[in-house]
């Protein structure tokens, strides 16, 4: 299994007020799933994501990826972990504001000390794979909403991570172009077996999901492949 | 018993004649200041006299003679040896000094700041050559008492300057002889209290007709070891005095 | 590192005004700094030159009575072994002895008080102080007029006599009988900078006057050893220029071993304290400058690093999430104080030196802000400044700056390196 969720709870604490976003979530994901976390908005699929994502700690419960504890890693470890098996997509501004499309790309490969000759081809490549060719130096505020949401999917994947990550990708997105970036993801998924999880509280990216893991006030509340 | 009683009255006598002497004196303050100045002084005079200078580590003299037209501010002092000085010459007419410098050649004016530098050494300064001030009318006189001064009984004076009186003391102390009456001893005080310069006059002559004391030994506080000593070899009282005494050519040619 | 390079370097770029405003106001700041240390640079020489060169001299010998009340009596009389030792001395580059006294300079109707200074003219001219000043068409007591005066330029306007005129000058002698020399020939004119000097000096030769004011035929010697024997040592003061100006103290010290108990050695700074204080309190301003443009420097980039971190909080947790390590966003922000600092600096340094070479050329000239009377006070400067770069000076400035960039980078630094990626990405959306 290359993700293992078990009994996972966080609570998250002010002075005043303690919230408990996650109840005991116990679930798998295996390799080359593509997952949507469904929920509205504080059902705390962010907060999952995140934590899978080793972004966030569980506060009970432990997370493995490929039967490692993600817990108990330092910050250095998992700094590592993120930048060699995961792969990230986040629901705007995901670029680096002073890199170029493809640099942005490159960047992940930079963090890798992969050579810059190296570099610059898996950057065209990916960037060309996610269809946008020609757009390799333009800086995100030269491109659209869409076109960025690809350079962060290319992003994603310079690094070949095990596991790509994406936050409700689509929400900045309008319908058509939503249904653009989630038809490369699951074409990506198919063509390359990436693992996908995603989470969203859009229907159209619930139609595309191959695996619904639906959440409600933390929990887990159906795990259904909508065939 | 007996003996303490005759000093008593020795002393009651003693007492009385000179509260007597006093009484009649002292209203006569002034008077004996008067008298004295007449005694010394006229209105014109022609004098001849030698200044010894006497310091710890050296000594000088000079000679010299002068012409002093008091009436009219005017006096003139031509030095006669040593061959160094002979013939420097002093010419002051009212608050104004001339000297003539035999070498240069040239007559040079006394600018005010030379004015309070000593005058050829002496403890006297360039500024005691012009001062105007005269005991009789710039001071009011109060009359001490009678003390042995110099080994003479003696009149001692306190003079002091008047309101507005160019004079740079504070308080001249004069010393009078009562008999024969000539000035023995004068003092001066500055504005502080302190005693300045202090001047005996002794050995008593006949000179010009006149008996007055002829050495005068001029003092400093300040300076020990130090005095000026003026020998009156000749004092004509009351002469006529030329004219062309008093004038830039005689002060460039004195003889 | 490289990425990280271009990263802060176009963070710096990204928003170009608020870049250049605070490299600007670094870059004054600088400007001014080094303009400053450049005109001390240049001009602290020029001040030591000025008042040790009209008169002093590096190191004044003297009895230190006469030092105390400087009258004849305390003049020094055996002055002879002074000037051998003063000879033999190989730190020493020249000396000139004197015999100062005071009394009036006379001319026709018109008279003045002076200080009469009796001078060697070969050692005096060695010295090589006052002989530059002399004016045209007058010399400095060569040949023939080796037995005349040289006057300040003031005081022979006061008296009304020119080059030529002969003069008198009274005073009186060691016995404080009345002395004079002349009338002699007026062969030089002096006009330095120090406005007093010139108004009240006249230079005559020394063995003249001391011959005039040590030797009285008419005195008569009650104590023997009164009496001077070599007139030739007769002398108040003696003015020492040394080799080199930074073995000063040590000459001194090596002077006054050898000096008889009568004579003391001083150098300039302890014969005008307050000079040396007046140049120290001009070090301590420079430091009071630097201190503020400091200041300047840590809150500009301060506050610019800080509002650009701010502004990047999300991206900083993106390049988290991505797997940027902590320390690499640390040196990332870092990296960006250090080329705002580097471009203030950049530009600071040009104008600054521009400035600074410009002036070195031209002369700051500080005729028409202070009148004639002021420049008395402050004899010490000519009008005109020249300004010199210290190389010194200029490093060390650069240094503490860039230092104090990369000290208060520190705090915005360490804030974006400790952001938590989940915290930074819901900062914004």
């Amino acid at each position: 299994m290359l993700l293992k969720v078990e009994n996972v709870e966080k609570v998250f604490s002010t002075d005043h007020i303690e919230f408990k976003a996650l109840h005991g979530i116990t679930t798998e994901v295996g390799k080359g799933e593509f997952v949507v976390i469904a929920g509205p908005s504080g059902s705390g699929k962010t907060t999952l994501l995140n934590i899978i994502g080793t972004l966030d700690n569980p506060t009970e419960g432990r997370v493995f990826l490929d039967d490692r504890d993600i817990s108990d890693l330092s910050e250095s470890q998992k700094a590592e972990l993120r930048l060699r098996s995961l792969g990230f997509i986040f629901q705007a501004y995901n670029l680096i504001n002073v890199l170029s499309a493809a640099e942005n790309v490159e960047y992940v490969l930079q963090l890798q000390g992969i050579a810059k000759a190296d570099r610059r081809n898996r950057a065209l490549e990916l960037l060309k794979a996610v269809g946008l060719e020609g757009l390799e130096d333009r800086r995100p505020n030269q491109l659209s909403g869409g076109q960025q949401q690809r350079v962060a999917v290319a992003r994603a994947l310079a690094s070949e991570p095990e596991m790509v990550l994406a936050d409700e990708p689509t929400a900045n997105l309008d319908q058509a172009t939503g249904r653009e970036l989630m038809q490369l993801m699951l074409d990506l998924n198919r063509d390359k077996g990436i693992t996908f999880i995603i989470s969203s509280h859009d229907e159209m990216v619930i139609e595309h999901a191959r695996r619904l893991l639906r959440l409600l006030d933390g929990r887990i509340i159906a795990d259904v492949r909508p065939e | 018993m007996r003996n303490l009683d005759s000093a008593l009255l020795a002393l009651l006598i003693l007492a009385s004649v000179s509260l007597a002497a006093i009484a009649q004196e002292d209203i006569n303050a002034t008077e004996i200041i008067e008298r004295m100045e007449n005694l010394m002084r006229s209105d014109s005079a022609y004098t001849e006299m030698t200044m010894d200078i006497v310091t710890p580590d050296w000594r000088r003299s000079l000679e010299m003679r002068s012409w002093d037209d008091r009436a009219g501010k005017r006096s003139l002092i031509h030095i006669l040896n040593p061959a160094r000085d002979r013939d420097t010459t002093f010419l002051r007419i009212d608050y104004q000094l001339w000297m003539y410098l035999p070498r240069a050649e040239r007559v040079i004016k006394i600018p005010p700041s030379m004015m309070l530098q000593s005058w050829m050494g002496s403890d006297f300064t360039n500024d005691d050559l012009v001062r105007e001030s005269s005991l009789i009318n710039d001071y009011t006189h109060e009359l001490v008492g009678i003390e042995e001064i110099e080994g003479l009984p003696s009149y001692v004076l306190n003079l002091y300057p008047k309101e507005g009186a160019p004079v740079t003391w504070g308080r001249i102390e004069a010393a009078i002889s009562v008999d024969p009456f000539v000035p023995v001893r004068q003092r001066y005080y500055n504005r502080r209290g302190e005693l300045d310069k202090e001047m005996i006059m002794s050995d008593i002559r006949d000179v010009g007709g006149r008996q007055i004391p002829v050495t005068w030994t001029m003092r400093t506080t300040d300076k020990q070891g130090h005095a000026t000593v003026m020998h009156i070899e000749r004092i004509d009282f009351n002469v006529d005095i030329p004219e062309r005494i008093f004038s830039q050519q005689y002060l460039r040619n004195p003889r | 590192m490289r990425i990280f390079m271009a990263i802060a370097w176009r963070n710096v770029m990204r928003n170009k005004k608020r870049s250049f405003i605070t490299a600007f106001a670094i870059a004054v700041g600088l400007t001014a700094l080094i303009f400053m240390w450049s005109l001390f640079d240049g001009v602290y020489p020029m001040m030591i030159e000025n008042m040790t060169s009209v008169f002093m001299g590096h190191i004044e010998i003297s009895d230190p009575r006469y030092v105390e009340k400087p009258i004849l009596d305390n003049a020094i009389v055996d002055g002879g072994p002074i000037l051998e030792a003063l000879a033999a001395n190989p730190d020493v580059e020249s000396y000139s002895p004197r015999l100062t006294t005071f009394g009036l300079v006379s001319f026709g109707e018109n008279s003045q008080g002076a200080a009469i200074i009796g001078i060697d003219p070969e050692l005096d001219r060695n010295l090589g102080l006052i002989d530059d000043f002399v004016q045209e068409g007058g010399t400095f007591f060569e040949g023939d007029d080796r037995y005349g005066i040289v006057i300040g330029a003031t005081l022979a306007k006061n008296v009304d006599a020119g080059l030529g005129d002969e003069v008198l000058l009274v005073t009186s002698n060691r016995f404080n009988n009345l002395a004079y020399l002349g009338p002699l020939p007026i062969v030089g004119i002096v006009k330095s900078t120090v406005p007093e000097f010139d108004a009240s000096t006249v230079f005559v030769d020394r063995l003249t006057l001391a011959r005039e004011i040590f030797v009285d035929t008419s005195v008569v010697y009650t104590n023997p050893d009164a009496e001077v024997t070599d007139i030739a040592g007769v002398l108040t003061s003696v003015a020492v220029r040394v080799k080199d100006q930074h073995k000063l103290e040590q000459v001194r010290d090596d002077l006054q071993q050898l000096m008889p108990p009568n004579a003391r050695v001083r150098t300039w700074s302890e014969i005008a304290p307050w000079f040396k204080q007046a140049l120290d309190i001009d070090v301590v301003f420079g430091y009071i400058v630097l201190a503020i443009v400091l200041i300047i420097v840590v809150a500009g980039i301060l506050n610019t690093v800080l509002m650009s971190v701010m502004e990047r909080t999300r991206e900083f947790g993106i390049m988290r999430a991505l797997g940027t390590k902590g320390w690499q966003i640390f040196t990332t922000v870092s990296l960006e104080s250090v080329f705002l600092g580097l471009l203030g600096l950049v530009i600071g340094s040009v104008c600054g030196i521009g400035l600074t070479l410009i002036f070195g050329q031209i002369g700051l000239d500080l005729y028409g802000s202070f009148d004639e009377s002021m420049m008395g006070q402050f004899y010490i400067l000519d009008s005109v400044l020249y300004p010199t770069l210290a190389l010194d000076h200029f490093i060390i400035t650069c240094v503490l700056i860039m230092v104090a960039v990369v000290l208060v980078s520190i705090y915005p630094a360490r804030k974006a390196s400790k952001m938590e990626p989940v915290a930074a990405i819901k900062a914004l959306g």
